[in-house]
């Protein structure tokens, strides 16, 4: 914490942003919601969501096993999930994290699809063509609904739905201990921002002057690495599950037989970890604080 | 809630670089979105920004300065001079 030797120059420092403990952020939520609810008994609008179109619903994750991904996550993190087999593949579900991941053995998926909710999936799959991108499979219906997958104008994998459709699961039983953190994109900045700008209004500023680093929606972040390092670097996206604290679930990865990875201290307010589970999927772990309290 | 998943580490952030302790900061940031959401309420209020949540957080912390030094100084009035 910095001291305050002279207040005036403190209030007009640039804001860095940093996340509070993620029990914090909880409890406020949860006081939030309760505040609103209470808003709700009187004739006053409230504050209308805007930038609904866009949003993370849902991540898949490609795994070389999904049954045995299952396990491995379910130990992990406590994730349950339901089983839904395809012609050619099985799909695990998360049924208890804020965002569903989809843990899916489909050899011919790429590592990591991103899902953004949306209004009209037809009027979406126009305005990917349009902004350069490609639809590679779709199933639009006439009221709007259905879902479409594709990529955008740089190659990114991403899929479009729109919520709602989702048949009923039994409830879950238990909070998870890891849930989506950030699906953490790696793509030109200014490609990016010019796509998804007319796609879904993102902004894609800059953390500060200077960053190659951009926050979209909550949960997505595209960082310019190409525009850092000087040199070509592959399109891409890691999927990061957030924890209470880093070290020691590193250390429970390791002990339910995946690798876990070098701590990073370089992901603005987080330390994280690129890890492998049991199969050999990459994924991240963030965290805001590196030891638990 | 899609502004407080996107303000909260810029007021938490803004508001932990300027206080001594978490537990201040975590109070501050509380009081500014509880503000925030009240504030909401009043008719043909615009819908708040980041930017305006930041503003808010300034104010509550100016304030909690300025109860600390009363706090500090109970003889605010000049009572040390003399």
């Amino acid at each position: 914490m910095a001291d305050r030797r002279d207040p005036f120059e403190a209030l007009a420092r640039p804001v860095a942003p940093f996340a509070p403990r993620p029990a914090f952020a909880a409890a406020l939520r949860r006081r939030l919601l309760e505040e609103l609810d209470m808003t709700s008994t009187d004739d006053t609008p409230t504050a209308t969501p805007t930038g609904e179109d866009g949003q993370l619903v849902m991540v898949h994750l490609r795994v070389a096993d999904a049954d045995r991904a299952g396990v491995f996550f379910g130990v992990l993190f406590s994730w349950e999930t339901e089983r839904v087999p395809f012609d050619d593949h099985v799909s695990h579900y998360t049924v208890n994290t804020d965002v569903t991941v989809r843990l899916r053995d489909d050899p011919g998926a790429p590592p990591v699809i991103p899902n953004y909710r949306v209004g009209d999936v037809a009027a979406t799959i126009r305005a990917v063509e349009a902004a350069g991108g490609t639809i590679s499979a779709s199933d639009p219906e006439p009221d709007g609904g259905g879902w479409a997958q594709g990529t955008d104008d740089q190659g990114l994998p991403l899929l479009v739905y729109r919520p709602g459709r989702y048949h009923e699961h039994a409830p879950p039983s238990r909070r998870p201990t890891g849930q989506v953190g950030l699906v953490f994109v790696r793509e030109d900045l200014p490609r990016a921002r010019a796509f998804y700008g007319s796609l879904f209004g993102w902004a894609l500023q800059p953390e500060y002057p200077g960053s190659h680093y951009a926050n979209a929606v909550p949960r997505v972040g595209v960082f310019d690495e190409a525009a850092v390092s000087g040199e070509p670097v592959p399109v891409s996206a890691t999927l990061f599950l957030e924890v209470d604290a880093l070290e020691p679930a590193l250390a429970r990865v390791a002990e339910v037989g995946g690798v876990a990875g070098e701590v990073d201290h370089t992901m603005g307010p987080y330390v994280s970890a690129v890890c492998t589970d049991d199969q050999g999927t990459v994924f991240g772990l963030l965290s805001s604080r590196l030891e638990a309290e | 809630m899609a502004l407080y998943d996107r303000a909260l580490p810029q007021v938490y952030g803004y508001l932990a670089d300027r206080c001594r302790d978490s537990a201040t900061a975590e109070d501050l940031t509380s009081e500014t979105f509880l503000a925030a959401v009240r504030a909401a309420k009043a008719p043909g209020t615009e819908p708040p920004s980041v930017a305006w949540l930041v503003a808010v957080a300034r104010h509550k912390l100016v304030d909690h300065w300025r109860r600390q030094s009363r706090q500090e100084r109970p003889d605010a009035t000049g009572g040390d001079d003399g």
